[in-house]
């Protein structure tokens, strides 16, 4: 049975409940899922959260699920929307992660190079990420890690494509200010 | 820096990875969480606020009620979810012991218990009974129109309507006591206003 195949199955035995179809289409995009949510918070704990609210989020709308999309499209957008009501939620300590992010980048990366030689990219960038307004974070998620083209994220963002092109040239801009060596 | 120089300091950001049991284990949880009903509004249970202190003394008084209610109800020569939908003397106390803040009383086969509000906002109404039989599994529940109850693990919206009828709604199920029927595929629910003044 080919990707696909095994995929509209899972789906259709999932909307009827069955628990190991749900444990397949987890296993298969858990860690597509982990990798967005992890960009979205730059903590491994909440993303881990997350990806749990997730995927619940998903299985209990199952049917709502028409195929109109590609599952993991679906999956993304209820990912995406999760990691920003969890942001207004965390209003507060999103405050504390982004003074923290600004923090890292000012202290410079002799610093960051010194405290983690294995990964000083990873942890700027990350960092970088957690900066930006989480809107503009978004709109980088989609495009760049998850490949998405404009008209599909604006999708997902609920936004125009215009506006998702403005948040990915501010954000850009501002990505490349602090990243340049 | 253009670009595509950005987008591949971008992508060589690797996303941590957690250890293989991990990703063995996260399926399973995923699925025991959907099964067990998880509401799911926010995924945090490695971040519980702390409860401030007045809810301590709050679960202590459910407990200690909770407790006299069962011994008392254990006392009695029937079935503890008979007796439940009988005993409006039981309701009245309690419901004059916590003003406005009872949601519900449930009788199961581990007991009786008080479900109690956080703040006094149930607004007063006629308590409704609800009965739930699924497999040899009995529940019973007074309520009151607009609270949220737990019936055989599944979280409804009990609501009255103006000419007596309970409205179970939950997020894939809608029952009324007008039109009966089955609310699970495998049990029985009865529901109906008690006509008693608290």
């Amino acid at each position: 049975m080919g990707f696909e195949h095994d995929e509209a199955d899972w789906i259709r035995q999932g909307q009827a409940g069955d628990p190991e179809a749900l444990g397949a289409l987890v296993e298969r995009y858990q860690r597509m899922v982990h990798a967005l949510t992890f960009r979205m918070t730059g903590s491994m704990t909440d993303a881990e959260d997350l990806a749990q609210e997730t995927f619940l989020q998903a299985f209990r709308r199952l049917d709502t699920f028409r195929g109109e999309a590609k599952f993991s499209s679906w999956l993304c957008q209820i990912a995406i929307n999760t990691c920003l009501n969890w942001s207004k939620r965390e209003k507060r300590r999103d405050e504390v992660q982004r003074l923290w992010a600004e923090n890292e980048a000012i202290l410079g990366e002799g610093r960051v190079e010194a405290a983690d030689a294995e990964a000083p990219i990873t942890r700027r960038v990350t960092a970088g990420l957690m900066r930006l307004p989480t809107k503009q974070r978004a709109a980088v998620v989609l495009t760049v890690y998850e490949g998405l083209n404009h008209a599909q994220a604006a999708q997902i963002l609920g936004c125009s494509e215009t506006t998702v092109s403005w948040r990915l040239f501010a954000a850009r801009a501002k990505l490349k200010r602090w990243l340049t060596p | 820096m253009n670009d595509t120089d950005l987008n591949r300091i971008l992508k060589s950001a690797r996303v941590p990875e957690p250890p293989t049991e991990y990703w063995r284990e996260f399926p399973g949880t995923v699925v025991r969480r959907l099964r067990q009903g998880d509401g799911g509004g926010a995924a945090e249970p490695r971040r519980r606020p702390a409860l401030p202190f007045w809810s301590l003394g709050l679960a202590t008084a459910c407990l200690v009620i909770g407790c006299a209610v069962g011994l008392w109800l254990a006392g009695r020569p029937s079935a503890p979810n008979d007796l439940l939908a009988q005993n409006f003397e039981l309701l009245r106390e309690v419901t004059a012991m916590f003003p406005n803040s009872v949601r519900a009383v449930v009788a199961d086969e581990s007991g009786v218990r008080l479900v109690l509000s956080d703040q006094p906002d149930v607004p007063p109404s006629s308590p409704l009974l609800i009965r739930v039989c699924r497999g040899n599994r009995c529940q019973s529940v007074i309520t009151f129109s607009g609270q949220t109850v737990e019936l055989a693990g599944i979280p409804v919206e009990v609501l009255a309507d103006a000419e007596g009828h309970v409205l179970l709604v939950g997020e894939r199920v809608v029952w009324s006591s007008a039109e009966g029927g089955p609310l699970f595929a495998d049990g029985k629910v009865e529901a109906h206003v008690l006509e008693v003044v608290l």
